[in-house]
C-alpha cells in the first residue's frame, strides 16, 4: 500500500469530523423528539388506571352499583369516561365486580328488576344473565358480562380498573 | 350506536332491532349570544352521547339538527323528518335544551325530550354532570319500549 493511498487531506479530515459531530448532535436532538412523538402509538389499547370506588366494608352479599370516572389515555387523546359496575363480596371474600354492558349490543343491564329477580336484565332486547353474570340460554346475549380488574389495597378501599371479557380471563 | 364508520358494520347487521333514533336539536346563535349557545349545545351533545352509551344496542344517535331564532319552521321540519325516519326506526326522539320547542310542541307522535338546564347552561358540563342528567332520561326510553 503506497503512502499516497493512506494519506487523508486536511479538507477530508475536517469534513469527516464535522459530519461525525453534526450527526451526533442531530441524533441527540431528534431521538427524544421521535420518542415523544411515537410513544402513544406504541401503547396498544390505551392506558387505564385504577380508581377507588369505596371502602371494601361498604360492599356486602347484595350487588351495589358504583359509578366511577377513569381518565383514558388513548394515543394522544386523554379524556374522562364514567363507568358503572355491579359489585358484591362473596362469602369467601372474593369480590365480584361485573360490567353492566350487555354483551349483545352494548346496552346497560339492570340488576334484579321486579320482573326478573336475582338476574341481570337488559331492557333493550330482554337479555338475561344469572346472578354471576352468565348469559342465560334463549336470550340475545351470547357471552357472560365482563368483569372488572380489582384490587383491595392497604387503605381498605376497593379499586377498579379495566373490564375484561371472561374469554380473555380464560 | 353511533352514526359513524366504526359502528356501521354492527348497525347494518342489527338495524332491525336498533329501532330508536335519537336526534339532538340545537339552537345556534352567533354574535354576542354565541358563548351561551355553545354551552347549551355542549350539554345536549353530552347528554345525547351518554344516553347512546347507556342504550347503545337499541338507540342510534344521529347528527344534530340546528335551527336559529324562530321555532315554527324547525318544528315543521322535525315533524316531516320523524315521519320519514319512522319507516326504519319506530321511535324517533328529539333531545333539546330549548324550552320554546316544548311550548310550540303541538305535534304527535313525535317525542321531544327537553332538558331543563336552568343555571347549568352557564357552565361547561363535566363528564359526571352529563352522566347524572342522562340517567334521568333512561327510564323514559325503557318505558317507551315497554309500551311497544
Amino acid at each position: 500500500m503506497s503512502d499516497k493511498e493512506q494519506q487523508v487531506s486536511r479538507r477530508q479530515f475536517l469534513n469527516y469530523t464535522l459530519m461525525g459531530v453534526g450527526g451526533f448532535l442531530a441524533a441527540t436532538v431528534a431521538t427524544p423528539m421521535l420518542g415523544f412523538a411515537i410513544d402513544p402509538i406504541l401503547k396498544v389499547g390505551g392506558d387505564e388506571n385504577m380508581v377507588a370506588v369505596g371502602d371494601i366494608s361498604e360492599f356486602g352479599k347484595e350487588y351495589k352499583r358504583v359509578d366511577f370516572k377513569l381518565t383514558i389515555k388513548d394515543g394522544w387523546a386523554e379524556y374522562d369516561r364514567v363507568y358503572s359496575a355491579w359489585v358484591r363480596v362473596l362469602d369467601n371474600g372474593e369480590v365480584q365486580a361485573l360490567s353492566p354492558v350487555c354483551t349483545h349490543l352494548g346496552c346497560t343491564v339492570q340488576w334484579s328488576p321486579d320482573e326478573h329477580p336475582n338476574q341481570f336484565y337488559c331492557p333493550c332486547h330482554d337479555g338475561l344473565y344469572d346472578e354471576n353474570g352468565i348469559n342465560l340460554p334463549n336470550t340475545p346475549p351470547t357471552a357472560p358480562l365482563a368483569v372488572y380488574q380489582y384490587e383491595v389495597r392497604e387503605d381498605g378501599k376497593l379499586y377498579l380498573g379495566q373490564a375484561i371479557s371472561r374469554e380473555e380471563l380464560g | 350506536m353511533k352514526w359513524d364508520q366504526a359502528s356501521v358494520e354492527t348497525y347494518l347487521k342489527n338495524w332491525e332491532v336498533i329501532d330508536t333514533a335519537l336526534i339532538p336539536v340545537i339552537k345556534v346563535e352567533l354574535g354576542s349570544q354565541a358563548a351561551e349557545s355553545i354551552n347549551r349545545a355542549a350539554w345536549v351533545y353530552g347528554i345525547a352521547n351518554q344516553l347512546e352509551e347507556q342504550l347503545a344496542g337499541r338507540v342510534i344517535l344521529l347528527p344534530a339538527i340546528p335551527y336559529t331564532h324562530t321555532a315554527e319552521p324547525v318544528i315543521n321540519y322535525l315533524v316531516s323528518f320523524a315521519e320519514e325516519m319512522s319507516q326504519k326506526a319506530s321511535n324517533v326522539i328529539y333531545l333539546t335544551a330549548e324550552q320554546e320547542l316544548r311550548e310550540k310542541d303541538a305535534f304527535n307522535p313525535i317525542k321531544l325530550l327537553v332538558i331543563d338546564l336552568a343555571e347549568k347552561a352557564i357552565q361547561q358540563p363535566s363528564t359526571q354532570d352529563l352522566f347524572d342528567v342522562a340517567q334521568k332520561y333512561v327510564p323514559f326510553l325503557i318505558r317507551l319500549w315497554q309500551k311497544g
